[in-house]
């Protein structure tokens, strides 16, 4: 068997890639639920729905500000103490000794543009009544 | 979770720009955009990887220097263990009569800073009770090997310079070599 065959057999690949590519609605339906990431989203949206000009893409740009403050969060504790004795010096290094000393930069103004994109996020949910039944549950997470 | 079943037989792959459906896009245009999407997100990847790489080595370190002098050999008395240096540079300056040895320190148990016990003539660890002998070599304890002993030479003027960056371990072999031992008889 050859090697990419034995890859594409083995339980870890097809518990990831778990269906071809089907053509008809049930089985795409049915791929779209199985999956981990796909799964979180509905199956079908309308066409009408997904224009930047209706969603404001805010939600988006929450979850991407969000991985951004994490990432950067990770690295800034890498070098920074806080306790009253090292925290002012060690955000003093942070911008002067360690390379990319941008990165506290990165994460405040990260926080603060997150915020400011959930907020609008909310009033463009609000604006487009997508809080209203069948979608509650998806308000409430929100 | 039910196998997928599929609803009618497959259609025949169409060869080349297949028939795209009103206000669609032919496959290769499609395609194209996908891996030039999946080839700059690889690339974005692969630079904040490095970037993250670089950010785990800052530009300096506040450490003292490795390479500090110790004043001349004639300030050391012969047959002493010296402890002036222990609590500043971590460690002990020892002067026979032949000449002048540097011990590190730190125990070869788990690090932890042995003290030296005149009345005993032994340097003994108070974590876990590891024994080394004034030369810095291991007798007794859960200690796996000697004390490891620094570069030590003349500095121009005259003092002792030792070179911290410079290690010599007895199992290796290296206390021969002559940076680790500075020959002097006063």
């Amino acid at each position: 068997m050859s090697l990419f065959k034995s890859i594409t057999d083995s339980q870890i690949w097809r518990s990831i890639f778990r269906h071809k590519y089907p053509d008809n609605p049930r089985d795409q339906s049915l791929a779209v639920l199985s999956n981990v990431f796909l799964h979180l989203h509905p199956i079908k949206v309308r066409k009408s729905g997904v224009r930047i000009s209706f969603t404001w893409c805010m939600g988006g740009i929450t979850f991407f500000l969000f991985l951004i403050e994490t990432i950067t969060g990770v690295l800034l504790m890498f070098y920074y103490r806080p306790t009253v004795e090292f925290a002012f010096n060690d955000i003093r290094d942070l911008r002067d000794t360690v390379p990319i000393g941008i990165m506290r930069e990165l994460h405040r103004w990260g926080a603060h543009a997150m915020v400011i994109s959930v907020w609008f996020h909310m009033l463009r949910v609000f604006l487009t009544g997508s809080y209203k039944p069948r979608r509650v549950l998806s308000g409430t997470w929100g | 979770m039910t196998p997928p079943v599929s609803a009618a037989p497959q259609a025949p792959a169409k060869p080349g720009a297949s028939a795209p459906a009103a206000g669609g896009v032919p496959r290769r245009t499609f395609l194209q955009r996908v891996a030039t999407g999946w080839a700059a997100f690889t690339a974005a990847s692969l630079a904040m990887l490095a970037a993250m790489g670089r950010f785990m080595f800052p530009n300096d370190l506040f450490e003292p220097p490795t390479k500090f002098k110790i004043g001349r050999p004639e300030e050391y008395a012969v047959g002493v263990v010296d402890e002036r240096w222990k609590a500043e540079r971590k460690i002990w300056v020892i002067r026979e009569k032949q000449g002048i040895y540097v011990l590190s320190t730190v125990c070869t148990h788990l690090g932890c800073t042995p003290n030296w016990l005149q009345a005993d003539n032994k340097f003994k660890c108070p974590c876990h009770g590891s024994g080394f002998y004034m030369t810095g070599q291991n007798f007794e304890g859960p200690a796996p090997r000697p004390l490891e002993r620094f570069k030590v030479g003349f500095a121009a003027d005259g003092q002792i310079e030792v070179d911290k960056s410079r290690k010599f371990q007895k199992e290796l072999g290296q206390w021969s070599d002559p940076d680790a031992y500075l020959d002097f008889v006063g």
